[in-house]
């Protein structure tokens, strides 16, 4: 226990350390006094429950009272119920009662589901007279019981909906060997979260035990409650006929209590009457009576419920399940999706389980990532050393820092948690730590099972392909573990859930590393399978999954439509996680893809109302930078500057700063700064992003290469064109040397430099490289088509430039073929081959075809980017620009005046260039 | 009243039922959790103080020897804390220790507390801090805690206490330049209001 030194030039930590508060001695022997007789003296008066201080009284139940308090260790609001009033312990009911609670605990321990109120503990703590008195710690839910519920109406469907979760409450129990006994609205749960849970299993007896409590005149006597019309309220009301008649309640005695409340909440009344028990019993010896019959409700569900109502058990369900079953329709395989997104409520609701209760810790060396890495680091360092060029070995070292990195951590907190155990974490948050440590084993193997299958395209992704490793910090962390939707009960189901989830985890890793035909493909197949699958919140994982496979491969509408659907599903099934993961992914598919930004700003006030339910932020730069590129795109760069600063910011704060993270935050301010003309902020948010690429993946990196290439653009803009060369110039060697000289990603750098080379004069080089482009795009066909439009629009322009505009033309024409036949409908590099061609027509001559052209080529601008965009009016300035210099002094003043007219942003650089053509050409015109 | 046992021998002699070890083990332990939580709140100190050790009583048999008791015992007092503050702000699960501070729960509790000039400026800058960051300063500082066992305490791991001492150093630095500055207790209310503001934009 070292004293830290004191620093004699640190003030205010000398001032501290001098300021410690001296108590008076007297005070605290009195205080300590104080304690003593608490803890070794006195027995306290009341038991006061340090750990679950009592904050209000709930209410009284059928077994004991509840109290809301607060469990200081795990710092959450529980319920605790205990017998009687705290400090009458032994005069309610002694040890029978603490019998009757012990076996509440027990049932319910037995049969852990969302949809049954979870028990946290048990403890004993000793009244006044020094007797014990045991309570139960329960979760607390706020919210209403199904009987103050039923009072308002909901609606059949709602109401359905409701009973059904409540039934998977039910039909866990039995598959746990618990009778309910005492099914009632009144023992319904309805939580404010949504969620509905079965509570006082108090009446539970397990297994086969012959109950002795039988239904005698006095329990009536106390129970019942006659109404007006003479229908029976209260406990007897529900009961089986069997159990009127003293005998064993089964499973199907439940079932019989569940379409008595269902009946009475769908139908409105209940389906027997009775003045008395004996009428009672009575009545349901003789059978239901008539619906009502203007009910709205599917004469299916009737049905049902009469089947559920039958006398003899054996003529009901034969189980709660199958009773389920026929209630929600579910339909053939092929309308499977869309079915059971409709009813997400409902089954996600009844779902889910912690059923994941392997408490053992094995020896953490077996259990780690390093155990089954051996053959994958084989595999790794094959594929990595099959890779020409020294980035992959310069990757691979880093590469397995991360990975040493995840397993190291990834150890701690298996042995943290083992070392502390369920009983000092609590169970419940023990099993929930546990199940997402071993996923995140799961899903570590799968993102390395990807690395194994290195291409060269995939090594120079791999660090990105390792930003896919999970982080087992998170798995401490109660807001995490907590925050995550339960998995199905059904060990089968939930076997399959397993696999498909780490199948996600390498879907994502393909996608990092930019194979996008194999994400989608397995994306695909994984969506159909979860949609056979009852548990739709990992339908909602896959399809979020699938929809952004699907963007990458430009198939943009489709790709808002999968994850507008992921993310009405997440949010149906409180799958907080996706949902915020999928509108962040919205808010860049409608608004940067789509060019939609209301659409966006829709998705990113949804993402946000996610992360406030979720409880954490899994990325805080991800909806930033979404919706800064959605501003871009519209053209609103005022806005996208503050929400990428803001972005920056908030990155710069966080107590660990991803570098990577934080270089592509410059970037894209960077790239805004750009665009509004603020060419000194690009450069140097430019420059940040560069260095810290370098610092987070080496200096050979592709995104290295990234940064370099907007800042290249940054020279053209500041007409640096020798600069610009410069880093084109790097681009390309930095990306030959990590994807090899034959790369289609290289063609769109090899356009760069030839543009900048053009630019330069250098016409001889132009074409070489351009050549050398040419080449890939003839061995790799067409099925790079982005970039071929890029090279042949470049080699268009070299021959222009060289004053060949008969070879621009064919070029050209070739740019647009490609353009128009392979790119989406409204793709700005059609845009940019159609404008670019008018101005080649105009100078051979062909004025229609000029106009023609542009006007197609502005149409597409006008679509892409909106038509105030200061691209649009920069493309028309320049075709004003050729236009004068060909001799249409008028046409090119009119097509000039279009642009300033549409310019929704005035201050835009090109407003003042526009505004300096049109004053010094129209003063020509009229002089 | 020394004892050299160490606290997990009493601790397990206590578990035996041996209560006169439990009694030793309070009172080794009493003043430094009394003066923590006195501190804060002097005038529900007791409760808390009882609260602290009673729940340390209950769980007795739960408590890990591989970890210090006395980062235990503090990381309780720690929660009591945060669960009285909540209370007192009658917005439940609202307060948040790393973003408020014993000020915004209960105001100005330590002139009651201070007797000397100097320890009340210490203690309105520490009042100032989020309770986590005051919590850091305090243990390090005053109980000579090293950030392994401070860690334990917060349920943090070592790496984020020793980044929490640093800022907690710079705010505390910038604390008391401005309980200095402003003197007397008027224009020391106004000023830590903006103080606090200021700080805001340096936590997580």
């Amino acid at each position: 226990m070292e004293a830290p030194p004191r620093d004699p030039t640190d003030d205010a930590i000398g001032r501290l350390q001098g300021a410690r508060p001296t108590v008076p001695d007297s005070q605290t022997e009195a205080a300590l006094a104080r304690l003593r007789s608490v803890l070794f003296g006195a027995t306290p008066r009341h038991p006061v429950l340090a750990r679950y201080p009592i904050v209000r009284r709930l209410g009284e139940g059928g077994a004991g009272v509840v109290y809301l308090a607060h469990d200081v260790e795990l710092d959450r609001p529980v319920a605790v119920k205990f017998i009687s009033a705290v400090g009458e312990c032994a005069s309610a009911g002694g040890s029978t009662s603490r019998e009757r609670l012990r076996h509440e605990a027990e049932a319910i321990a037995r049969a852990p589901h969302p949809n049954i109120l979870a028990i946290y503990d048990v403890g004993t703590a000793t009244d006044e007279a020094g007797k014990p008195c045991t309570f139960l710690v329960l979760e607390y839910v706020e919210g209403a019981d199904l009987r103050t519920w039923l009072e308002t109406d909901h609606g059949w469907r709602a109401t359905l909906e409701i009973f059904v979760a409540a039934g998977r409450g039910l039909a866990a129990a039995h598959a746990a060997g618990v009778t309910h006994r005492d099914f009632k609205p009144a023992n319904v749960m309805v939580g404010n979260d949504g969620r509905v849970r079965v509570l006082d299993f108090g009446l539970a007896r397990t297994g086969a035990t012959r109950d002795v409590r039988r239904v005698t005149l006095d329990d009536a006597v106390t129970d019942v409650h006659l109404t007006e019309d003479g229908t029976v309220l209260g406990t007897p009301a529900y009961m089986a006929p069997e159990q009127h008649a003293g005998g064993l309640a089964t499973a199907a005695s439940d079932q019989y209590g569940f379409c008595v409340a269902l009946w009475e909440g769908l139908l409105g009344a209940r389906p027997f009457a009775g003045q008395s028990l004996g009428q009672l019993a009575e009545a349901k010896r003789d059978g239901v009576r008539a619906r009502p019959r203007s009910s709205p409700v599917p004469a299916r569900i009737v049905r049902a419920l009469r089947r559920g109502l039958e006398p003899s058990p054996s003529r009901r369900f034969a189980s709660m399940n199958d009773l389920l079953a026929a209630l929600v329709f579910v339909p053939a395989r092929r309308g499977r999706l869309v079915a059971s997104i409709a009813t997400c409520a409902v089954i996600s609701i009844g779902a889910a389980a912690w059923t994941d209760r392997d408490r053992r810790c094995a020896d953490v060396d077996g259990q780690s990532l390093a155990a089954a890495g051996g053959v994958r680091r084989a595999a790794i360092e094959a594929a990595f050393a099959s890779t020409p060029g020294e980035f992959a070995a310069d990757a691979l070292i880093r590469l397995g820092h991360r990975i040493e990195r995840f397993d190291d951590a990834w150890r701690n907190g298996y042995r943290e948690l083992c070392a502390a155990g369920p009983s000092q974490r609590g169970a419940d948050a023990f099993d929930r730590s546990m199940a997402c440590l071993r996923r995140q084993r799961h899903d570590a193997d799968a993102v390395l099972s990807v690395l194994a299958q290195a291409d060269a395209t995939v090594v120079a992704r791999a660090l990105e392909v390792a930003g896919a490793l999970p982080d087992p910090s998170s798995c401490s962390d109660p807001a995490h573990v907590y925050a995550e939707v339960a998995p199905p009960t059904d060990p089968q189901i939930a076997g399959r859930v397993a696999e498909l989830r780490s199948e996600l985890a390498r879907i994502l890793a393909l996608d990092a590393a930019g194979r996008v035909p194999d994400a989608l493909l397995a994306a695909q197949s994984a969506a159909d399978e979860a949609a056979t699958l009852e548990y739709p919140p990992l339908l909602a994982e896959s399809l979020d999954a699938l929809g952004r496979a699907q963007e990458r491969t430009g198939e943009y509408e489709l790709a808002a439509a999968t994850l507008e659907t992921a993310q009405t599903l997440a949010v149906s099934c409180n799958h907080e996680r996706i949902a915020a993961r999928a509108a962040e992914r919205l808010v860049f598919v409608t608004g940067h893809r789509l060019g939609e930004l209301d659409r966006a700003l829709h998705w990113a006030s949804l993402a946000a109302v996610a992360s406030e339910r979720l409880g954490y932020v899994a990325d805080p730069a991800a909806l930033p930078l979404a919706l800064a590129s959605a501003y871009n795109r519209a053209g609103r760069l005022g806005d996208a500057q503050a929400v990428g600063r803001e972005a920056l910011a908030a990155q710069m704060s966080l107590e660990t700063v991803d570098a990577g993270r934080l270089g592509m935050l410059h970037n894209n301010l960077g790239d805004v700064l750009r665009a509004l003309g603020d060419l000194d902020g690009a450069s140097e948010h430019l420059e940040a992003a560069r260095s810290l690429f370098e610092q987070q993946y080496g200096p050979d990196h592709p995104w290295i290469a990234d940064a370099l290439n907007n800042l290249g653009t940054v020279d053209l803009a500041r007409r640096d064109t020798e600069a610009a060369e410069a880093k084109f110039r790097r681009v390309v060697e930095l990306r030959s040397r990590v994807l090899g000289s034959d790369h289609p990603q290289l063609m769109t750098s090899l356009a760069n430099l030839a543009n900048a080379l053009r630019r330069n004069e250098k016409y001889a080089e132009a074409r070489v490289t351009l050549d050398h482009a040419l080449e890939i795009l003839r061995s790799h066909g067409a099925s790079e088509t982005a970039p071929a439009v890029l090279v042949l629009v470049a080699l268009g322009r070299l021959d222009s430039a060289q004053g060949d505009e008969r070879a621009a033309l064919d070029s050209f024409d070739s740019a647009v073929s490609i353009a128009e036949s392979t790119l989406p409908a409204s793709h700005p590099d059609t845009a940019g081959a159609l404008v670019i061609r008018a101005t080649t027509k105009m100078r051979l001559g062909d004025l229609d075809g000029a106009f023609h052209d542009f006007d197609a080529g502005i149409a597409i601008s006008r679509a892409v980017y909106g038509a105030g965009h200061a691209k649009v009016a920069t493309s028309r300035l320049r075709f004003a620009e050729d236009l004068d210099e060909r001799g249409h002094a008028a046409r090119a003043i009119v097509v000039a005046t279009e642009a300033r007219a549409g310019l929704t942003n005035q201050a835009a650089p090109v407003g003042a260039e526009l505004e300096a053509w049109l004053a010094a050409h129209t003063e020509m015109v009229t002089r | 009243m020394t004892d050299d046992r160490a606290d997990h021998e009493l601790l397990r002699a206590w578990r035996a039922k041996d209560a006169g070890s439990g009694d030793l083990l309070v009172r080794r332990h009493f003043a430094s959790i009394y003066a923590f939580l006195r501190s804060k709140t002097p005038e529900h100190v007791d409760e808390l103080v009882q609260a602290t050790f009673l729940a340390c009583v209950e769980s007795v048999e739960r408590i890990d020897e591989a970890r210090s008791f006395r980062a235990y015992l503090f990381g309780i007092a720690r929660r009591q804390l945060i669960y009285y503050y909540r209370q007192r702000q009658r917005h439940l699960d609202r307060f948040d220790p790393m973003l408020e501070s014993v000020r915004d729960a209960v105001g100005s509790p330590s002139q009651i507390v201070a007797i000397r000039q100097e320890e009340l400026v210490v203690l309105e800058a520490l009042n100032v801090l989020p309770l986590d960051l005051q919590i850091t300063l305090e243990l390090h500082y005053w109980e000579g805690m090293a950030v392994a066992e401070i860690g334990e305490v917060l349920g943090v791991p070592a790496g984020t206490v020793k980044s929490r001492l640093h800022r907690a150093r710079e705010s505390l630095r910038a604390a008391l330049a401005l309980v200095t500055e402003a003197g007397t207790s008027d224009g020391l209310q106004r000023g830590l209001a903006g103080l606090h503001r200021a700080l805001q934009p340096l936590l997580p």
